[in-house]
């Protein structure tokens, strides 16, 4: 019985979230899009008419046809490229959007409640990070662990993300500190361990959800832009990556002057989109965690 | 003799005052409030102490203090016969489920995330008092009753906000009531409650001092109550006891003047009762360098040189019964 009552507790609480999510019409848009492109990169195999990383025909071959944006420099179909680009995207978005939670997290909560040496050491790192330019560190790390691949992309990224929201964290879990049901739980006998798990985490957790959602879109930006550099992984070919080879055949300028708008234009536009689906949904999730920024309508 | 199941000896708490930036270039010197100076009492089993004072006089410091929720600055806490305050933290913790708080405030008390059911489980959880759920459950329902939270199903899986005032503060003490504590601090437990509803949790805590030989440090500013509820009192001001002893006599023949004044403004039940009327005028100074002597004596109809100069002591003026005031005369013949 005590089981069922919890799940239908939990299930009032999803249905009257969902409830103020329907009614931000920016929300219900951001997470359509959103959604679209998860689903782009999950079904990629099924959607992708060609193989992308495949030479399939002759190079430059303009838009319609069978390809439906043209192919590029080495005879691949673009259209496949940015459907399987999904994929790369969006996990290292979202990858690098959970270490980051999971460091920036344990690190504020554990700075901010165990106080004394352990915060000034953990904060002294935090700001390091924090004033460290980001994509000069971005570059040395990849520099440094060697031959650029997705693994190192998202060690990087997490590396210089992590700063901002243990910050933040240990902030809130100052304030939480002083609160008088966690004086309660010291007096019950609760240790150290067991107090910041059951009453500063999930008293935290509203916040780094959507501060989560935001990192995701600074990650996929970043890895664009890196990619763009030259900095990414030749292998894996997300839609920053297709943007630097486009870049490098001279996709830019085109063979006529004309630039080649069908393999540029599409990648930015995902880009833009998947950054722009993010930040909508971030900003009904705050409304829904922070009742104080419900507008009224 | 019955020896007391909790003693407080030269308890002191100190809190350092973070100057602004300017003071700090005038004066390294750091300043202290003094929120508890020296402040010594116990409580013997099965008894209900108060503490009364005005606002700010200390007294959540020093029921936080004794049970350590606040580093002591210098004092002892013997409970039971153990001095607490030098304990490790491992053998504090069987201390902890022997020596429960009730606070003011219940908006502020419990965890808005944690249901009832989560809430006063959690103690039972960290002592390892239940060997199964069904245990488990049956304590967290027998706590529920005990508060009269009636019947237990109706409200274990509540959440604070769907909870009057009234019903969170028995959640506070359900949650304490179930480690089935020997002493209880309540800091003025009803004081923020709907006045309706003060009554049946007094009652029920005068039971179970009653029915399970709980003691508590009764902290409150209402004279009233403190009769109704307490066995002896202590009564505080800027950190000390001024006065102390059997609650029938303070209320009946206060000596101090900082007591009759508190007396003078409480309403008479014989309003044809003789009774000494002290004024007292001013505001209550700060207990951040609280003044020289006795600390009343800026506001003290009787203060002579000697109040400004040295603090005066506690002294016995009937059994049970001490008052540290230099002027003792005034108030003999009542
Ligand atoms: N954490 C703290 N830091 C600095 N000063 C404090 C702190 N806690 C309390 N004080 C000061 O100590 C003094 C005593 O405070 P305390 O809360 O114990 O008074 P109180 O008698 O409980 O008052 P009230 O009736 O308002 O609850 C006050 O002057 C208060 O400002
Ligand atoms: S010692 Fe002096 S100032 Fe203090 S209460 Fe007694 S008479 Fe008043
Ligand atoms: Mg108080």
């Amino acid at each position: 019985m005590a089981l069922k009552r919890r799940l239908t507790d939990w299930r009032n609480r999803l249905v009257s979230s969902a409830f103020i999510f329907r009614h931000n019409r920016a929300g219900v848009i951001g997470l359509v899009i959103v959604l679209f492109f998860i689903s782009m990169a999950i079904f990629a195999p099924f959607i992708a008419p060609f193989n992308p990383y495949e030479r399939i025909d002759r190079s430059l071959l303009p838009p319609g046809g069978v390809y439906l944006l043209g192919t590029n420099d080495m005879g691949q179909d673009i259209f496949s490229e940015l459907i399987w680009g999904a994929r790369v995207s969006l996990s290292i978005g979202f990858t690098v959007a959970l270490v980051v939670m999971f460091i920036g997290t344990t690190v504020g909560v554990v700075a901010g409640y165990t106080g004394g040496l352990v915060d000034e050491v953990l904060m002294r790192f935090a700001d390091i990070i924090l004033v460290l330019p980001s994509i000069p560190l971005m570059i040395l790390i990849a520099a440094i662990m060697g031959r650029h691949n997705f693994y190192v992309m998202i060690l990087a990224l997490s590396v210089v993300g992590w700063g901002g929201l243990a910050r933040m964290v240990r902030a809130v879990t100052l304030s939480l500190k002083e609160r008088t049901f966690v004086e309660a739980a010291r007096a019950l006998g609760a240790s150290g361990g067991h107090i910041m798990a059951k009453h500063i985490l999930p008293n935290t957790a509203p916040l780094i959800l959507s501060s989560v959602i935001y990192q995701a879109v600074g990650a996929m930006m970043a890895e664009a832009g890196l990619a763009f550099l030259g900095l990414g992984d030749p292998t894996a070919k997300s839609w920053g990556m297709m943007l630097h080879y486009a870049q490098t055949a001279g996709g830019w300028w085109g063979a006529n002057g004309n630039p080649m708008w069908n393999w540029i234009i599409p990648p930015g536009l995902c880009i833009a989109l998947v950054v722009l689906g993010l930040m909508l949904v971030g900003q009904a999730v705050e409304e829904i965690v922070n009742p104080r920024l419900r507008r009224r309508r | 003799m019955m020896e007391p199941l909790l003693e407080v000896r030269n308890l002191r708490k100190y809190f350092p005052v973070r100057g602004g930036f300017f003071r700090s270039l005038l004066s390294r010197r750091q300043m202290w409030v003094k929120a508890v100076d020296d402040v010594s009492f116990h409580v013997m089993p099965g008894e209900i102490f108060g503490l009364a004072g005005e606002s700010g006089c200390g007294k959540t410091t020093t029921g936080k203090t004794i049970l350590k929720l606040i580093e002591p600055t210098a004092g002892e806490v013997i409970f039971d016969g153990t001095e607490i305050f030098n304990l490790p933290p491992q053998e504090l913790k069987p201390f902890r489920r022997r020596m429960q708080i009730i606070y003011q405030d219940p908006y502020e008390s419990l965890n808005p995330r944690m249901n009832v059911f989560d809430i006063i489980s959690e103690g039972i959880d960290i002592h390892e008092l239940a060997g199964s759920t069904s245990e488990k459950e049956e304590l967290v329902a027998s706590a529920l009753e005990m508060v009269e939270l009636t019947p237990p199903e109706e409200f274990i899986f509540r959440y604070p906000h769907e909870l009057s005032g009234g019903q969170r503060q028995r959640v506070c003490i359900a949650r304490a009531l179930v480690l089935n504590p020997e002493f209880i601090v309540a800091d003025e437990p009803v004081s923020m409650l709907d006045v309706s509803i003060r009554a049946s949790i007094l009652k029920l805590m005068l039971k179970w001092k009653e029915e399970s030989e709980i003691s508590y440090l009764f902290i409150t500013h209402d004279l009233a109550v403190a009769r109704h509820m307490c066995d002896r009192i202590g009564i505080m001001y800027l950190g000390k006891i001024v006065e102390m002893g059997d609650i029938d006599r303070i209320i009946e023949t206060p000596r101090h003047p900082y007591t009759q004044a508190l007396m003078a403004a409480v309403p008479v039940p014989d309003p044809t009762a003789e009774r000494t009327k002290v004024m007292i005028t001013g505001e209550v100074p700060t207990p951040i360098e609280p003044p020289s002597g006795c600390r009343f004596h800026p506001r003290c109809p009787y203060a002579k040189e000697i109040c400004k100069r040295e603090t005066p002591g506690l002294v016995e003026v009937e059994r049970d019964h001490v008052v540290a005031c230099h002027q003792l005369e005034h108030s003999i013949h009542l």
